[in-house]
């Protein structure tokens, strides 16, 4: 076989490979649009009659503990106390906790709240780095409010802290500069009670708060980002959540509730440890190892996910901090990935080991990198004048067709579910941006997404350096 | 981590797949008197190109071999055309236009035959030696599914693999495909921009007409919402003038003439209407018959549709529509769980006979929510005119044992106590953990022994919901019962134990003592402390 063969026939088989691959994620995400339809329309049927009132007046309604974790939020932490303390659930409890902020964050809570340290034993339930002292207001009418101040450890301790003092049976886990709708926990408590088997936990979308109006940790307008980088993450946010989401939930293979917003059955979150330190993708990290532990035990079981618009973050509108935040959750993919391995194409793990974990596997975390070995392929293929430019194009504007087909249906279920973009002119900005994503956008996330991969590599050996760095730059995940 | 669905990814797949796709080719049949120059001339292609492309060292033929031609992938395209844009030529990477058009008549002829021969892979073959005996040459034809049936039935799966491979890249690269592969692109594509468009044009509509109508209907709710008010809380001499013109004309019936505004206007009084109590009530209610709203509501109970259906339902429960009882009875025999439910529910509200009564027959459990919804619609009726079917206490399907057993803890119906307290050896943790609320509820000192009889229990929820019977029941309190849990049990119990006890008058003090004495272990006084702390 000579030199000129060789190359011909490992083409053939890169083309080959690549051509399979390309076809099967367009079936996928056929099939996931097909799904997310039906979720949705079933859950908006039920809920055309749903009186909150109901939920709220009910003696059986299950307790609630809100754990909200705040590092260096000083400028914020008060406000988003004061929403979190006017939310719509008459059994809650709001646990903020310090993890050992540098800024005078504790001491403004305490002073605000008119705060005094009580004699609580802690029971360290899950693991946690030392719970310094735990604080109550003086006055009654903020009872529902505790203040935890710990040593630093990290979200994910911060959270497993929370958890620890939690004292309902379900937790609730928030990132402190969320904006959570009043009614938010009255629909996520809902799949709880509704389901007849045991839900472990339960999703909910998140929206982009970037040019939105607030008044008092209300959402009084909802605007479409002008800037770039909102913009396209709100059209990937009504992806990945209204198609991606909805439709792993309908087929019970959600594998990632977002650290942002997400409901848990806090008896199993203690069964399997808590909330990893090791990762920065501790959020799919414990629901993973959550469902891993309910096919351990043999018990049906759920994972629910809630598509009304529940929960509103600030997102990235720098490509310095976006990249950082990309970096990091292809970070926690890979780690999770990695921790657990046993799960991939195990059919002991049902849907998750069979569809969902495969899915993450071959189309989260390889994309990425297929698609720049892609570029660096044509590059190279272009330069020996392997190209044919004929087939080139006629290939760029079928994925190109392809990307704009599912980001109009994506467009759609968001103007058929509950739609927040009200104005006819928020569409066609919708629209613009799924036209010019492919080009801008795109490029610039795969990129993220090969850094974080190569972070991995290198990093390997440090791997405790990482714990922190998730911390800092909390954004919705 | 939001990345599901970042499917633009592969617009760079698309790239590389086209690298695949450099050349196309096709296998050429050695007839009867062609020589390798003939061959070279038809397909406009260097004779020791084709002998590399074939390692092959001599140039002698055989009749039957096949050889394999590579050609640029653009000039397969142009020759599968069938009106053959002869004026796409010049762009084109084939060397000479004589030769274009060579392959362009060539290409023709294979249309010709296109609709009377199927198999594709061999019209390039056909056409081209039309001089010889067509059926000897079709046994010579190159064929990738000949290649695989010739493989060893008993073969390893690698050789299987290999051979699929093998069939997959010859289609991959053979003439036809390649150029079908090119026609099916561009179709998909315009499929796909078709829906995509169409999806654009319905989402804009829907935008366009949803905000109208948003618009319609605030106007609509505000409007109706002043005129109810007035017609409810106001005489008709007090009506300024505004007011009282938009009553008459309410009253006239001159708007909410379409469907969609009576919609509004029945969700608009079922609001009102849950908001009201008495004499307003009554009021609304005849507005609401007297604009023959109800017929609305009658219409939609008869849609097929378990959604509108359920919404009728519903709408009859909230504004007590009792006339409309016995067809929501029908409906509690409705394929739909949805209309079943909601049916059950209406039913309560309107006050009918009995309306539990489906608990006795029940077989699928009922999920918390239903049971939540149960009692919220019995929350409004007059309780002692709820009947109660004791052998619900009895039933084999748990939930409704749960029911019933909350029940009677909520309506307090302390003569099933005996009833209840046999559930006690249910093997279900759930329901016993009912039984002990229950027995707390409305037991007396004399279950005590019963309930700690019980305390050798796994579950920890049990054990607790126990140590709160125990404390709620006792006259005189047990303490060293309390002081061995508080020692004993895991870090709830415990803590749980501790708050009971300190409930109890007496126990405040022994637990005092408890937090002052060094001989009892860190974490039992810390629980002690937690306890004792009011403020927790």
């Amino acid at each position: 076989m000579n030199t000129f063969d060789f190359f011909q026939k490992s083409y053939l088989f890169v083309n080959t490979f690549i051509f399979i691959y390309a076809i099967s994620v367009s079936t996928f995400y056929i099939l996931l649009a097909i799904f997310a339809f039906k979720g949705m329309r079933r859950h908006k049927l039920k809920d055309m009659y749903f009186d909150q009132r109901i939920i709220l007046s009910s003696e059986y309604s299950p307790a609630l503990s809100l754990i909200a974790p705040a590092y260096n939020e000083s400028l914020t932490v008060i406000d988003n106390i004061r929403s979190l303390l006017s939310l719509h659930y008459s059994n809650l409890e709001v646990i903020i906790v310090n993890d050992g902020s540098k800024d005078d964050t504790l001491q403004k809570c305490i002073e605000t709240f008119d705060m005094e340290p009580v004699d609580f034993a802690v029971n360290y339930a899950v693991n946690s780095k030392e719970i310094k002292t735990v604080y109550k207001a003086k006055n009654p009418a903020y009872r529902r409010l505790v203040l935890v101040d710990k040593v630093n450890g990290g979200k994910a301790d911060a959270l497993n802290a929370g958890i620890n003092i939690s004292s309902n049976k379900y937790i609730v886990c928030i990132d402190v500069d969320c904006i959570i709708e009043q009614d938010a926990l009255i629909h996520m408590i809902k799949p709880f009670l509704e389901s007849d088997v045991r839900v472990i936990a339960t999703g909910g979308v998140i929206r982009i708060a970037n040019e939105c109006e607030f008044r008092n940790g209300n959402i009084m307008e909802v605007n479409m980002p002008k800037s770039f980088f909102p913009r396209h993450q709100v059209l990937e946010y009504l992806r990945a959540f209204l198609m991606g989401r909805m439709a792993w939930a309908e087929i019970n293979g959600l594998m990632l509730i977002s650290g942002a917003f997400g409901v848990f059955d806090k008896e199993i979150v203690i069964a399997v440890g808590g909330y990893d330190h090791k990762t920065v993708g501790e959020d799919m990290e414990l629901v993973v190892r959550m469902r891993k532990y309910m096919h351990q035990k043999k018990e049906k079981y759920k994972v629910a996910f809630v598509p009304e618009p529940l929960c509103w973050t600030e997102a990235p509108s720098s490509y310095k901090v976006l990249s950082r935040q990309r970096n990091r959750w292809t970070r926690g993919t890979i780690e999770t990935i990695m921790m657990h391995k046993d799960v991939f194409m195990n059919p002991k793990y049902g849907v998750m080991g069979m569809v969902s974990f495969p899915f993450w596997v071959i189309f989260e975390w390889f994309a990425p990198i297929i698609e720049f070995a892609g570029i660096f392929l044509l590059g190279a293929m272009a330069f020996f004048g392997y190209v044919n430019w004929f087939y080139f194009w006629l290939f760029l504007t079928l994925v190109y067709c392809f990307a704009l087909f599912i980001s109009t249906i994506s467009i759609l279920f968001e103007e058929f579910s509950y739609p927040q973009y009200r104005k006819v002119s928020h569409l066609f900005w919708l629209f613009l941006t799924a036209a010019t994503e492919p080009f801008l956008y795109h490029p610039m996330n795969t990129w993220a997404a090969i850094r974080g991969n190569w972070d991995i590599y290198r990093g390997k050996k440090t791997w405790g350096e990482m714990t922190r760095t998730g911390f800092t730059n909390k954004k919705a995940r | 981590m939001d990345r599901i669905l970042c499917l633009i990814l592969f617009i760079l797949i698309g790239f590389s797949v086209s690298t695949v796709q450099a050349q196309d080719s096709l296998y050429h049949v050695v007839q009867k008197g062609e020589t390798l120059s003939e061959i070279s001339l038809i397909y406009n292609k260097r004779i020791d190109r084709i002998l590399r492309d074939n390692q092959l060292q001599t140039e002698l033929l055989e009749i039957g071999d096949s050889l394999l031609i590579i050609l640029p992938a653009k000039s397969t395209y142009l020759l599968s055309l069938k009106n053959g844009k002869i004026s796409e030529s010049k762009n084109n990477n084939i060397d000479t236009e004589e030769s274009i058009q060579k392959s362009n008549s060539v290409a023709k002829k294979s249309f010709e035959q296109e609709d009377s021969i199927q198999n594709k892979d061999q019209e390039i073959n056909e056409t081209k030696v039309s001089k010889t005996d067509s059926s000897t040459n079709k046994e010579s034809l190159y064929q990738p599914n000949v290649v695989e049936s010739q493989i060893d039935e008993k073969s390893g799966i690698l050789d299987r693999i290999s051979s699929l491979y093998k069939k997959i890249t010859i289609s991959i690269l053979s003439y036809n495909y390649g150029s079908k592969l090119a026609h099916y692109v561009i179709l998909t594509n315009l499929v796909l921009l078709f829906f995509t468009l169409i999806m654009l044009i319905i989402g804009f509509f829907s935008r366009v007409f949803k905000v109208f109508r948003d618009k319609k209907q605030k106007r609509y709710s505000e409007f109706f919402e002043n005129v109810l008010t007035h017609f409810l809380f106001s005489t008709e001499d007090e009506l300024d003038d505004e007011a009282g013109l938009s009553l008459r004309y309410f009253k006239e019936e001159r708007i909410a003439k379409t469907r969609r505004e009576r919609s509004w206007l029945i969700k608009l009084f079922i609001q009102l209407h849950n908001d009201l109590v008495g004499e307003s009530e009554e009021h609304l209610k005849s507005l609401f018959l007297m604009h023959r709203l109800d017929k609305d509501v009658e219409r939609n109970l008869k849609s097929k549709r378990w959604y509108v259906k359920a919404k009728a339902i519903h709408e009859i429960g909230n504004m007590e529509l009792g006339n409309f009882a016995d067809e929501v009875k029908v409906n509690t025999k409705n394929q739909n769980k949805e209309v079943v439910f909601k049916s059950i529910l209406t039913l309560i509200q309107l006050d009918k006979k009995n309306p539990l009564a489906f608990l006795s027959y029940l077989e699928i459990p009922l999920t918390e929510w239903q049971q939540i919804q149960l009692f919220y619609a019995l929350g409004s009726l007059d309780e002692t005119k709820i009947s109660f079917d004791k052998n619900w206490l009895k039933s084999k399907n748990d939930s409704v044992v749960i029911f019933a057993i909350r029940f009677c803890i909520r309506y307090n119906r302390h003569e099933f106590i005996g009833l209840i307290k046999k559930n006690l050896e249910n093997p279900n943790p759930l329901v016993q953990i009912e039984v002990i609320n229950a027995i707390r509820a409305l037991g007396n000192e004399s279950n005590i022994e019963l309930l700690k009889s019980k305390m050798s229990t796994r579950f920890s929820e049990k054990k607790q919901a126990l140590i709160k019977a125990i404390s709620l029941l006792q006259m005189e309190p047990d303490s060293l019962f309390f002081q061995n849990i508080i020692r004993q049990s895991d870090y709830n119990t415990a803590l749980i134990a501790a708050k009971a006890f300190y409930s109890i008058p007496s126990g405040i003090e022994v637990l005092e003592r408890m937090k002052l004495d060094e001989n009892e272990p860190e974490m039992v006084r810390s629980i002690v402390t937690h306890a004792l702390d009011r403020r927790l």
